[in-house]
């Protein structure tokens, strides 16, 4: 419980940082295929926010 | 263009090790959640210390304009976190330790992202008072070196807690931390290695609300029914936080719940009633 707290917690400071940059938002991938994500990240040349977590 | 938009944002369900193995093991994750910025070629840049929105904020910008430049091409990749840490050497900062009456916190580092990870925690802002509790010394981390053998650690990063007044305090640690951690995570951890420091005479600080008068038992001496309450409650709260370590968060609240419903009254009860609030948190 208190891991999942944790982790909604930094999801929630993520996206509250991405608001407060006059509506910047946090486009989220990999959830299917995260190798897949930073590939497509690599092609475009995009820094990556890798983000490691459990829910499971 | 907003720092965030700029970002790809890859969302790695980990499922406590049973998937995307090959990524944690790559990047060196040693807990969850844990952040890490990587330039498009998927090299750690810096991993997020603080949560707070307003320094997300500012470690979003950072490491995209550490990454992309002015639209230059990504620069070559800085190990180094934000801030600088600064640590004595082992032997010094037991010496230190000794003079000041504190722990001597012994950080073992290499270039992983689990060390940026930690090296931005220490330099935290969050962790600064409990910080000054200790006296901190950094060691980089080579596997089989004099100092990895000594106090036994196999891998980086590595955080020691040591009683400076024991003659061979590699042999008895009052923590060991492995693995990559938040400030928050490793306030937590620190705070509680202090509890048991404290009983240990590690430091001079008292127990937080507690002002025990009791004089500590010398070698020897036969152990009075309060002595052996203190030592049972004492090696169950060691227990619980082993527990609470190796996620077996169940098992260290049981263990907790046991010595506070044993030993309502008794003072040490205090700590594992103020630890079953952290990990309730």
């Amino acid at each position: 419980m208190k891991m999942t707290l944790r982790i909604l917690a930094t999801l929630l400071a993520l996206s509250t940082a991405a608001a407060a940059q006059d509506g910047g938002k946090l486009n989220w991938k990999g959830k299917e295929d995260p190798k897949a994500a930073m590939a497509d990240a690599k092609r475009a040349g995009q820094p990556i926010l890798l983000f490691f977590t459990s829910f499971g | 263009m907003k720092a965030a938009e700029s970002l790809t944002c890859v969302f790695v369900e980990c499922n406590w090790g049973k998937a995307n193995t090959d990524l944690s093991e790559r990047y060196g994750i040693g807990g969850y959640p844990t952040v890490l910025f990587c330039d498009s070629e998927g090299k750690p840049i810096a991993a997020l210390g603080s949560r707070e929105p307003a320094d997300v904020v500012r470690q979003i910008r950072d490491a995209v304009q550490r990454i992309n430049g002015n639209g230059a091409p990504a620069p070559a990749p800085a190990a180094a976190p934000q801030k600088t840490v600064y640590g004595l050497t082992i032997e010094k900062g037991a010496t230190e330790a000794r003079k000041a009456g504190k722990p001597l916190l012994v950080v073992f580092y290499d270039e992983s992202p689990a060390s940026t990870s930690v090296h931005a925690a220490l330099s935290d802002d969050y962790l600064k008072d409990t910080l000054a509790k200790f006296v901190l010394a950094l060691s980089p981390y080579r596997k089989g070196a004099d100092d990895a053998l000594r106090f036994d650690v196999t891998r980086a990063p590595t955080i020691l807690v040591l009683n400076p007044r024991q003659e061979k305090m590699e042999q008895n640690p009052l923590a060991k931390i492995e693995g990559s951690r938040s400030a928050r995570e490793l306030k937590r951890d620190l705070e509680s290695a202090m509890l048991l420091g404290t009983g240990e005479g590690a430091g001079p600080a008292k127990r937080p609300g507690v002002d025990s008068s009791s004089p500590p038992s010398e070698k020897g001496e036969t152990l009075s029914d309060d002595e052996i309450e203190r030592k049972f409650i004492k090696a169950r709260i060691a227990a619980s936080l082993e527990l609470f370590k190796r996620g077996k968060k169940d098992k260290a609240v049981e263990a907790l719940e046991d010595v506070i419903k044993s030993y309502p009254k008794h003072v040490e009860t205090v700590t594992a009633r103020k630890l079953l609030e952290e990990y309730r948190k």
